[in-house]
């Protein structure tokens, strides 16, 4: 069963080029526009890893980690932020909501599969 | 003669004693002499018990070790004491098979042998030999003067043969390992030396590379801690590290931020938690101290079979002329691009300083909303792009990603007020006072001629030359459609283009903001409208896409329009964005507006070119702001004709004029470029 991650991005484009890289790689993709979008989706979903955006309409990234980190149902949910944004502050703020990591955008798709790789291993073991 | 030589290097140590070895000598001649001292009451025991003269036993014994007592308190050569203790060893060997006369006086000799092979400790082949030949003149000597001393019977020479032949093959084996253990051993101190040397020498060649090249290398620690040796551009650059100051302090002691951001992503290369070698390359890189560049690097350094690097080699390199020339390079670009468009559309030029210069202006003032501020820096990025400012346009697109993701801060824009004020005061140069001109061709001087020898009432001669003021619609469509070709070229797409002006003129000032607008029509037909050549084949297109771009007068309008023949507005695709937005989507007008709401783009991607679905918006504002409405005509598969209708009043305040006298404008031919 392929392993499932959602990417939660309100650019189609940032969207599209996660499901190439990470479909590529053999996972399967489910997309959000926006932090509330992903919330709903999540539930049941059974995703093992959420690339996430930081400023989104509706709730943002932030706002959205800290509603997963307030749930112990996604205590084993990885999520990794996915952004523009370069601020320490940010990250550490990501990091202390339990983020596992932090990649500021471009991203290479190689860098991508690697972490989605990593931490979904992680995760299963 | 050769293995003589190699026999003699053998056995003759090098001169030089070292102080490790002069201390391990005298250790050794001490402990020997004490060793051999004990020897004077055990022989005397011995001929006691045997019956052998112990008082000879004690004065012989004593005699011997009286040598070796004299050489170790008065000889300054350690070597030298070595060498009496084996002439005495052999002396003490001989003592014992003396007073050891009788049935085992043959086994005596055993100690011989022992004594020969202790004499290895001494680390000196020498010794073994001298002793050697001691113990063969011992037994020749005393062979033909008192055989009973070293025989209990009448050996015959052969026997004394096969003594001698033993006493060879283990001085032999014994000079063998003394050597190895002078070598080896009590020769370690010049190895450590020599290889200290080695090492030093290295350790300077090392030095004098790291004060003189012109990179930045350090080493760091799992914990950012900067190793000792660096190269001096380093601490030129950055500083010199105080103690327990790590990499990224240093860092932020120059460049804050920088130091910050790289504190904070070390982290997670060393947390385990994300792959070390994506997090590395997610790094900072760009360093910028003062006026300097710096490009900095990391690579892992991992320790043996362990998988986690134990240590980063940071490497730190000065870009700044590389990053100057290439700026330089790209503004000479830049500055040959604008000096074309002077020289063929003077005015056009200006006007574009002009509506640009305010629209900078408004934007950093940043009083508008953020809306307003999009669209500013939108326009300001397409009409940069067709006077080929293109790293104006370029640092248009990042502000607007930054504003698409929340993420502008007004530093953002400060950097834009300094681009801009830096290309305007270049182009002044130029474009001199920046008065507007007019030109004149022949065609239209014969006109006015002819009017002026004709007699023409002065209203008409009036208009005609107030006409002059206005500027020819094909110069704005020529640009349009090198722009249009230009992008197709980095679209890889194959186009066409037509224009078709209608020898018509309009006011430059009126019109200016207009035109600014009109630039995202054309970079939608040719980025979303044309479709690649691959597309359009499989379609049963041809491979070339056209666009037309015209002006023309219909009845009382005037009407600018663009047509491409691509894959027509996907009307669906529309509604989707704008429910997304909660805009209304039921009619077709309805489709028809949302398609110039701000946010609506039927594009799947965002590019420098388009995408962020402002343009139509921009459009259809700076087309009601002259009192004209937008039409938009499209067919899937066919093409989409985009016409912006106004009335005829709007193209100048003269038009009453023009249209009496529609020769005066008669300027040109429709024109088709490709």
């Amino acid at each position: 069963m392929q392993t499932k991650i959602m990417v939660a991005d309100d650019s189609q484009m940032v969207r599209q080029q996660v499901r190439s890289a990470l479909a590529g790689a053999g996972f399967s993709v489910i997309e959000a526009h926006d932090g509330a979008d992903a919330l709903s989706k999540l539930d049941q979903s059974g995703v093992a890893l959420l690339v996430l955006d930081v400023n989104m309409p509706n709730m943002n990234g932030l706002e959205l980690l800290e509603a997963l980190h307030k749930k112990d149902e996604y205590a084993k949910l990885a999520v990794v932020m996915l952004t523009t944004e370069g601020q320490p502050k940010l990250m550490q703020q990501a990091k202390a909501l339990g983020a596992k990591g932090w990649i500021i955008k471009p991203f290479k798709p190689e860098q991508l599969v690697a972490v989605a790789q990593k931490l979904t291993a992680t995760t299963a073991a | 003669m050769n293995i003589l030589r190699r026999i003699v290097q053998a056995v003759v140590l090098p001169k030089e004693i070292t102080s490790f070895e002069e201390g391990y000598l005298r250790r050794t001649n001490r402990i020997a002499l004490v060793f051999f001292a004990l020897h004077i009451p055990v022989m005397v025991l011995l001929a006691a018990c045997n019956g052998t003269n112990p008082l000879l036993a004690l004065a012989l014994t004593s005699a011997v070790v009286a040598g070796p007592a004299l050489a170790v308190f008065t000889f300054r050569n350690p070597r030298a004491i070595s060498m009496i203790h084996g002439v005495a060893a052999m002396f003490v060997g001989g003592l014992l098979v003396h007073f050891g006369q009788g049935p085992v006086q043959i086994e005596m000799h055993f100690y011989f042998f022992a004594l020969l092979a202790m004499l290895a400790v001494f680390g000196n082949p020498m010794v073994i030999l001298v002793a050697a030949v001691t113990v063969a003149l011992h037994h020749l000597v005393l062979w033909f003067a008192l055989p009973k001393s070293v025989f209990n019977y009448a050996a015959p020479v052969w026997v004394v043969a096969v003594h001698a032949g033993f006493v060879v093959l283990e001085s032999i084996a014994g000079c063998f390992i003394a050597r190895s253990f002078f070598d080896n051993v009590i020769g370690l101190e010049k190895i450590v030396r020599a290889r200290t040397s080695e090492l030093h020498g290295r350790n300077r060649d090392m030095r004098t590379l790291l004060d003189n090249v012109e990179q930045g290398f350090v080493t760091i620690d799992r914990e950012g801690l900067p190793s000792a040796e660096r190269s001096a551009a380093l601490d030129r650059w950055i500083g010199e590290p105080r103690a327990g100051e790590s990499l990224f302090e240093l860092l932020r002691r120059s460049n804050s931020d920088f130091g910050e951001l790289s504190a904070v992503s070390f982290t997670q290369v060393t947390d385990g938690v994300m792959p070390a070698e994506v997090m590395l390359e997610q790094m900072p890189h760009a360093l910028v101290i003062k006026d300097s560049q710096f490009h900095v690097a990391y690579q892992p350094i991992t320790d043996g079979d362990s998988e986690a690097p134990s240590h980063f080699l940071v490497v730190v390199s000065d870009v700044t002329e590389r990053f100057n020339k290439e700026r330089a390079e790209r503004e000479r670009a830049e500055t040959m691009a604008l000096c074309e468009r002077l020289v063929s559309d003077r005015n056009a030029v200006n006007d574009f300083f002009d509506e640009t210069g305010e629209l900078i202006d408004a934007v950093t003032a940043q009083e508008t909303t953020t809306q307003a501020t999009h669209r500013m820096l939108h326009t300001i990025k397409g009409n940069s792009a067709i006077f080929g400012l293109a790293s104006l346009s370029e640092t248009c697109h990042d502000l607007e990603s930054r504003i698409a993701d929340g993420a502008l801060v007004p530093e953002d824009l400060v950097g834009l007020r300094e681009q801009w004020t830096n290309i305007r005061q270049k182009a002044e140069r130029w474009l001199g006072a920046r008065g507007r001109v007019i030109e004149l061709d022949v065609g239209q001087q014969d006109l006015l001629e002819q009017a002026i020898r004709s007699k023409a009432p002065w209203p008409t001669l009036l208009a005609m030359v107030n006409a002059l003021k206005l500027e020819s619609t094909d110069r704005r469509l020529e640009h349009f459609g090198e722009q249009a070709l230009r992008i197709a070229g980095r679209l890889d797409k194959n186009l066409d283009i037509k224009l078709d002006s209608g020898c018509l003129r309009v006011d430059p000032k009126r019109w200016a903001p207009f035109w600014s607008a009109f630039v995202h029509a054309v970079r939608n037909a040719v980025d979303h409208g044309i479709e690649s050549p691959d597309e359009r084949a499989a379609t049963g297109k041809k491979p070339h896409g056209s666009i037309e771009l015209a002006t023309r007068l219909r009845e009382d309008d005037f009407v600018i329009s663009i047509t491409d023949d691509g894959r027509g507005v996907d009307w669906a695709r529309v509604k989707t964005r704008a429910l997304k937005l909660g805009l209304p989507t039921d009619g077709e007008n309805a489709l028809r507006d949302a398609l110039f709401c701000d946010g609506v783009s039927t594009a799947d991607r965002i590019t420098d070119l388009s995408g962020r679905g402002l343009g139509m918006g921009a459009l259809r504002e700076a087309t009601q702001s002259l009192g004209g409405t937008v039409e938009v005509t499209t067919s899937p598969g066919a093409g989409t004709k985009l016409s912006m209708v106004f009335p005829k009043r709007a193209m100048s305040a003269e038009v009453t004029s023009m249209s009496v006298r529609p020769a005066s404008h008669e300027i040109c031919q429709s024109e088709q470029v490709q």
